[in-house]
C-alpha cells in the first residue's frame, strides 16, 4: 500500500504531467480543429416558419446522432444495424412530415406568397423530399444500412435546394 | 317426467364432451385473439389501429408503386415483333408449388458483408502487476503491499477483429447472422512475432424475433456501456451461447426473455475458484428496454441456480437458486452529450460483471454453498467538443459482501475506477483515443492498493 503510493507521487511528479500536457495540447488541437465532414451534408438556409425551423433542428439532431453512433466502438454490427435502423427510421420521420407540410400548398402559398410559375416548383421538390424519405424508411425497414448515408445526401440535397430558390424570396 | 336411458345416456355424454372442448378451446383462441370480455378494445383504441394499418398499407402501396415504376423499362421495338417460325416454342413447365422462403428477388437473396477493425493499443502502469495481463483492468489484479513494477509499456494489436454477416428478408421476418472474431484467444510469445490466437467473440442467428448462438448476455445493456478504453472495474457483461425471445410490444418498448447457458463459479475455503460444471438449469434472463428521444432505459433481471457436484466435495451435493437486478441507461443530455449509468445487485451477478472477479458464492468443507451479494455501479458522461473530439469522465464502484467465515480476508472487498478519456475522431470510422484510469482495490483484510494508468488506443473500422 505504502509503496503504492510511493510510486504515486513518483507518477504525478513526473510522467503525470507530462500525461497531462499531452492531454492539454491534444484539448487545444482539438478546439482548433476545423477538418471537413464528408459523411453527412449540412442543411441550409433553413425556413422562416416556426413549425418548419422546429423540425429542421429535429432533423439535424437526428442526423448527428446518426453519425455519433457511427463512433461507439463496444456494438457488434447487427446491434449497430438496429441502432442505425432506428435513426435512419427517426430521420425518415421527420422528413415526411415536414414533406407532408410543404404538399399543403395552399398553407405553403399563403407562407412563401407564391406565384403560379414558383408553385409547381415547389410541390416538386416537397413531393422529391417525401418520396426520398420513404425510401430511406424502407431500407431502414430491411436494415440496410450502407445506403442510408447516400440517401440521407439525398434528403439533404433536397432541402437545400429548396431551401435556396424559396427561401431567398422572403 | 325425463328418464334416462342407455341412449340418452350416450347423447348427454356426448354432448357434455363438446360442450367442454369447445370450452378449452374458447379458452386458447380468447386471449389469442384479444377478444377476451376484460380486453375488449374501446372504439376509439380500435379506430386508431384501424388509422394505423391503413397508413402502414398506404405506405407500402407507395413503396411498391415507384419501386414498380422504376423497374418499367421501355420496350424496345424488337421485342414486340413476330418470333422466328424456326425455333419451335419451349414446352412451359409446370411450377412445382414449392413455398419461397425468401421475399428478396432472386439476385438479392442474401446479402454477404464482410468487415472488422484494426486496433492498436499501448499501455503503461503505475505499477503494473506482472502476474495479470497489462491491458485489462480487473479488481484483484490491482498491486497491493509491495507487489508492481513502475512505468512497464506494452504494446498490442489482439482487439482487431473481423467479422462476416448475411441478412435476407424471410416471411418470418429479417434473418441475419453474424460471425465475429478477435485476436485475444491465448496470448502469443511477446518476444517474437506475438502471434496471438483468434477467438469467437460473437456467433448467432437472429430470425424474426428469435436469436440463436452466442452473443451479449441479456442481463447486460450495451447501449448503456462506460465510455472507457479498456473495461472498467465495474460492468456488467458477458458473451455465451443462448436461446432468446424478443417482443416488441410497440415502435420503442421490447421485451426480452433468455435462456442462457449456466456456469457455477464459487469461491473455496482457500480462496481458489471452483467451476464446478455440474448445472442442470439454464440461467434465465428478461430484459425490457424502452427507447425515447435517442435516450434509452434497460432493466434486466438473472434468475440461476447455483449447483455443486459430489466432484467437489466428496460425495456432497448442494444447490442454492438466486437472482440480481440491472438497471442502466443512456440519456442524452445538451447536444450530442450524453450521461451513461449502470446500477446491478445480486446474489448470483458473479460471473455476469467485470469478468468474473467475484464469484456467484462460496463453498465450505462440508459442501454447503453460501450465496454471497455483489453491487456494482457506474456513471460516465461523454462530452463533445466539437465535430471531431470528445471528452468522457467515467466513475465506476463494485463491492462483494464477503462471508469471512468461509473465504479467506485475501478476498476483494471493493474496487473503484476513475477514467477521463480524450478522443479525436478525424475520420468517420476512425478513433484515437488516450485515457488517464485510478484504480483503487480493497482486500478483507483491509489491504488496498491502487493504480494508474495511461492507455492509447488508435481504431479503424473498415
Amino acid at each position: 500500500m505504502l509503496n503504492g503510493i510511493t510510486h504515486k507521487k513518483h507518477f504525478m511528479s513526473a510522467r503525470l504531467k507530462f500525461g497531462l500536457s499531452i492531454l492539454l495540447l491534444s484539448l487545444t488541437f482539438g478546439c482548433a480543429h476545423k477538418a471537413d465532414d464528408v459523411a453527412l451534408p449540412q442543411l441550409e438556409w433553413t425556413g422562416r416558419s416556426a413549425m418548419h425551423e422546429v423540425r429542421s433542428a429535429a432533423l439535424r439532431e437526428k442526423m448527428q446522432s446518426l453519425r455519433v453512433l457511427m463512433f461507439e466502438d463496444v456494438y457488434d454490427e447487427l446491434q449497430f444495424d438496429e441502432e442505425r435502423a432506428r435513426q435512419a427510421r427517426a430521420i425518415a420521420e421527420t422528413a415526411i412530415a415536414m414533406a407532408a407540410v410543404a404538399l399543403d400548398i395552399s398553407t405553403a402559398q399563403q407562407e412563401l406568397n407564391l406565384n403560379a410559375d414558383h408553385a409547381p416548383v415547389f410541390l416538386n421538390y416537397a413531393q422529391s423530399l417525401k418520396n426520398q424519405a420513404m425510401d430511406l424508411q424502407e431500407a431502414a425497414r430491411l436494415e440496410k444500412s450502407d445506403v442510408y448515408p447516400s440517401m440521407i445526401r439525398d434528403i439533404v440535397k433536397t432541402c437545400n435546394g429548396c431551401h435556396s430558390k424559396f427561401r431567398r424570396m422572403q | 317426467m325425463l328418464r334416462i336411458t342407455t341412449a340418452s345416456w350416450m347423447v348427454i355424454h356426448s354432448l357434455l364432451q363438446s360442450f367442454s372442448l369447445a370450452t378449452v378451446a374458447l379458452l386458447l383462441i380468447l386471449p389469442a385473439t384479444g377478444s377476451w370480455a376484460g380486453e375488449e378494445m374501446s372504439s376509439g383504441e380500435e379506430a386508431r389501429q384501424l388509422r394505423e394499418l391503413m397508413y402502414q398499407l398506404k405506405h407500402r402501396v407507395e413503396v411498391l408503386e415507384r419501386q414498380q415504376s422504376k423497374q418499367q423499362v421501355p420496350i424496345p421495338e424488337t421485342s414486340v415483333s413476330a418470333p422466328s417460325p424456326q425455333i419451335a416454342p419451349k414446352k412451359r413447365k409446370t411450377p412445382l408449388p414449392i413455398d419461397q422462403a425468401l421475399l428478396e428477388p432472386p439476385s438479392d437473396k442474401i446479402n454477404f458483408s464482410f468487415g472488422g477493425q484494426i486496433t492498436v493499443e499501448t499501455v503503461s502502469n503505475w505499477p503494473g502487476n506482472q502476474a495479470a495481463s497489462e491491458f485489462d483492468l480487473r479488481p484483484a489484479s490491482v498491486p497491493t503491499g509491495s507487489g508492481g513494477e513502475n512505468g512497464q509499456f506494452a504494446f498490442s494489436a489482439r482487439e482487431t477483429r473481423l467479422w462476416f454477416k448475411t441478412s435476407a428478408m424471410t416471411k418470418l421476418g429479417l434473418f441475419k447472422t453474424l460471425l465475429e472474431m478477435d485476436f485475444k484467444g491465448s496470448a502469443g510469445e511477446e518476444r517474437v512475432n506475438n502471434s496471438h490466437n483468434p477467438r469467437m467473440r460473437n456467433g448467432y442467428a437472429q430470425l424474426g424475433s428469435f436469436t440463436i448462438g452466442q452473443t451479449e448476455s441479456t442481463f447486460a445493456n450495451l447501449l448503456a456501456w462506460p465510455d472507457t478504453i479498456p473495461d472498467a472495474i465495474a460492468y456488467i457483461s458477458n458473451r455465451q451461447a443462448m436461446i432468446r425471445w424478443t417482443q416488441k410490444l410497440d415502435e420503442d418498448f421490447s421485451l426480452q426473455i433468455a435462456l442462457e447457458n449456466p456456469e457455477t463459479t464459487l469461491t473455496n475455503a482457500s480462496g481458489t475458484r471452483i467451476t464446478p460444471a455440474d448445472d442442470r438449469f439454464p440461467d434465465l434472463a428478461v430484459k425490457a428496454l424502452w427507447y425515447t428521444n435517442g435516450s434509452s432505459l434497460a432493466l434486466s433481471g438473472l434468475l440461476r441456480e447455483i449447483r455443486s457436484d459430489g466432484a467437489v466435495v466428496g460425495g456432497a451435493e448442494d444447490s442454492e437458486v438466486g437472482g440480481a437486478l440491472h438497471f442502466s441507461g443512456r440519456l442524452n443530455t445538451t447536444g450530442s452529450d450524453n450521461v451513461r449509468f449502470g446500477l446491478a445487485g445480486g446474489n448470483t451477478l458473479g460471473r455476469y460483471a467485470s469478468l468474473n472477479s467475484f464469484n456467484d458464492g462460496s463453498i465450505d468443507a462440508n459442501g454447503q454453498i453460501e450465496l454471497h451479494m455483489l453491487y456494482l455501479g457506474y456513471l460516465s458522461y461523454q462530452h463533445w467538443l466539437n465535430g471531431h473530439w470528445r471528452l468522457a469522465a467515467t466513475a465506476t464502484h463494485i463491492q462483494a459482501d464477503n462471508d469471512l467465515s468461509r473465504v479467506p480476508d485475501t478476498t476483494v472487498e471493493h474496487a473503484q475506477s476513475y477514467h477521463l478519456r480524450l478522443s479525436w475522431l478525424p475520420l468517420l470510422r476512425t478513433i484515437f483515443s488516450l485515457e488517464y484510469a485510478h484504480v483503487h482495490s480493497k482486500l478483507e483484510s483491509g489491504l488496498e492498493g491502487q493504480q494508474n494508468r495511461l492507455h492509447f488506443s488508435a481504431l479503424y473500422k473498415f
